[in-house]
């Protein structure tokens, strides 16, 4: 039962992480919380909803093979990547150098942009998605372990293990690192702010993607407003974890998982998530600036 | 200074035309449906306003004003319904009950900022939310049919202009204690609160003190708001207090001018009141509504009605952060 419980709650919790990561990192960068975080995560759910539906696969009861699950993977990180960035240049550069206040109701105004026009172009019904591997699954130990939540639990890793990389090893990852460490010095030493400030939001975005496309899978539905929910959670899970610090957004999101799980098994399933935030609230009165605060990287 | 005063003197005349306007409506206004709209957005006035206290007036995030929306909703209908108690009196426990609610989420306030408190007041929203959804007396998810209206001496509040204009008198007066306040000992207190928490502690401004009742007072007027509507709906579900009602009165607040008296309410008559008002564009007017909030942030970012001065001093803040940063003094952004 614990066994079983925690190895849900690391599939659901490395989806938080994924979705984590752009709040986290948009934040170590411009201070502000991108609120429409969530329906580009929904966005993505959408690409691979039509993707399948473009290469010719029933989305009730279908099940996709694996090259056609990264097939639909690719391209909706591509498309949320730009998405991402064009709702920066679009709702957040003009107001780079106000108050933040001001960009979070900027934020808010694109989620509630995002979100019903999602609803006008798609509908507001909940849609089917496709499953992967049909439900097949292995035990370890007594738990039911799915091949789809080791899928998810796969590609996550593999994300942010190529997240990792290049944040630390390649010239735009440094180039993130410097500004999102001091902004003034970064840009005295010749950094194009634009620029990384362009490529934050979209790395931030395709994961948001990437997560969105695998819940819809894991679930088997997409729904205009299920960017709330999971939005709500992943600002949760990267605040947890000390905001602005990737690697904290990572530990963030997966812990956040593993108490809902058990807090839901144990406690009570209808206060799992009152139980997230209880827990939330007094970690953050503990240590008020997170797990791993900014700055340890 | 002088600005403060000409505002002031401006608002003399502009207040008592914005009354006679508001009590003349229903005389010219025939159909129930716009006093229907009208009696929201008296609502949203009153939790928009009560929300200033708290962030406008004291510099405090707070994404959970739903909750105490909720509070008094579900306090005040279980009082009238399984006590038999009247509105009035019911309306008075749930007032206190948001205060007290409001103190006990004020608490850490105390040790958390920025957007550490945003998440704290978030989570407060939802659990009071999950709890209305769980509990056995608030009936779950089926929510409280029924509740009674207002009663006065044989006269019952169960016209919609009745409600009008009790609805409407309770905004006036939430806006007239925010005006009294923001210009007393206390609302000074609040303020210097927001503009430099170390200058006004070290001229021994109790920041404890200041930030719990800002909390608790904002909550007790959003329950009065929440009393108002489980009365005036009749019915209340845990779907009606949502994270996006938080969101959407902190928007009415920001757009109509953060810290101002009149911002608010004039929010509240935009983004409550356009939404109904567009009604036939049905599809279209929240998308648009998002637009106008994006495009509103980059040409007018104080709000509406809002003094430049407000984000002066949000921007002048976070100068001198930086500028600590940069000297290499321990700031960190939430300490």
């Amino acid at each position: 039962m614990f066994f079983q419980q925690l190895v849900n709650g690391l599939a659901v919790g490395s989806i938080y992480a994924l979705i984590a990561i752009g709040y986290t990192m948009v934040y170590g960068i411009l201070f502000f919380v991108n609120f429409a975080h969530g329906d580009i995560y929904m966005l993505g759910t959408y690409c691979a909803f039509f993707i399948f539906g473009f290469i010719g696969i029933e989305t009730t009861g279908g099940v996709i093979s694996v090259p056609q699950f990264f097939a639909a993977l690719l391209p909706s990180m591509l498309i949320c990547g730009a998405i991402g960035m064009g709702l920066e240049k679009f709702a957040y550069r003009p107001i780079r150098n106000g108050s933040r206040l001001s960009a979070m109701i900027s934020a808010l105004g694109a989620s509630l942009f995002l979100c019903n026009t999602a609803m006008y172009l798609f509908g507001s019904q909940t849609k089917p998605m496709p499953k992967l591997f049909a439900g097949e699954y292995f035990t370890i130990g007594g738990a039911i372990v799915s091949y789809i939540q080791t899928a998810v639990l796969i590609v996550s890793l593999v994300l942010m293990a190529a997240l990792h990389f290049f944040i630390r090893h390649t010239k735009l990852g440094k180039a993130i690192r410097a500004v999102s460490d001091d902004q003034r010095a970064a840009v005295l030493m010749g950094i194009d702010m634009d620029r990384v400030i362009s490529a934050t939001f979209a790395i931030g975005s395709a994961l948001a993607g990437a997560a969105g496309i695998m819940v819809g899978i894991y679930y088997g539905a997409v729904y205009p407003t299920m960017g709330a929910v999971a939005g709500i959670k992943a600002f949760t899970a990267a605040i947890l974890g000390g905001i602005g610090n990737i690697p904290g957004a990572m530990v963030g999101g997966v812990l956040l998982g593993i108490i809902e799980s058990l807090g839901g098994a144990y406690i009570s399933f209808g206060y799992r998530d009152a139980i997230a935030f209880f827990v939330l609230i007094i970690v953050l009165c503990l240590m008020p600036t997170g797990i791993l605060r900014k700055g340890r990287t | 200074m002088t600005r403060a005063h000409g505002f002031a003197s401006a608002a003399r005349f502009r207040a008592p035309v914005f009354v006679l306007l508001l009590a003349a409506a229903p005389f010219f206004i025939g159909n129930d449906y716009m006093l229907h709209v009208l009696v929201l957005i008296a609502l949203y006035s009153i939790l928009a306003e009560s929300l200033n206290v708290i962030v406008g007036f004291t510099g405090q995030f707070s994404l959970g004003h739903a909750g105490f929306w909720a509070i008094g909703a579900y306090v005040s209908a279980l009082l009238m319904i399984r006590l038999g108690m009247s509105f009035w009196s019911a309306a008075v426990v749930s007032m206190a009950a948001g205060y007290v609610m409001g103190v006990l989420l004020g608490l850490p306030a105390m040790r958390l900022k920025g957007d550490y408190l945003c998440i704290v007041t978030l989570g407060f929203g939802e659990i009071v939310r999950i709890f209305a959804t769980n509990l056995e007396v608030t009936r779950g998810p089926m929510g409280i049919p029924g509740i009674p209206m207002p009663e006065i001496g044989g006269f019952s509040f169960d016209s919609e202009r009745s409600m009008y204009y009790l609805c409407w008198a309770s905004a006036l007066a939430t806006m007239y204690v925010a005006a009294k306040m923001r210009h007393s000992r206390f609302g000074r207190a609040l303020m210097s609160v927001r503009d430099d928490e170390l200058a006004a502690a070290s001229l021994g401004v109790n920041m404890t003190y200041y930030k719990v009742h800002a909390f608790g007072l904002g909550g007790m007027f959003a329950a009065l708001a929440g009393a108002l509507y489980a009365s005036w709906t009749t019915f209340i579900s845990p779907d009606v207090f949502q994270f996006s009602d938080s969101a959407n009165i902190f928007c009415m607040m920001i757009l109509g001018g953060l810290g101002t008296i009149a911002g608010p309410v004039l929010g509240a008559f935009l983004l409550a009141g356009l939404p109904e008002v567009l009604r036939q564009f049905a599809e279209f007017r929240l998308i648009a509504l998002g637009l106008l909030m994006i495009i509103l942030m980059i040409y007018r970012p104080g709000g509406i009605l809002g003094s430049y001065d407000t984000v002066g001093a949000v921007k002048k803040v976070r100068r001198r952060k930086i500028d600590r940063e940069v000297q290499g003094t321990n700031v960190t952004q939430n300490k």
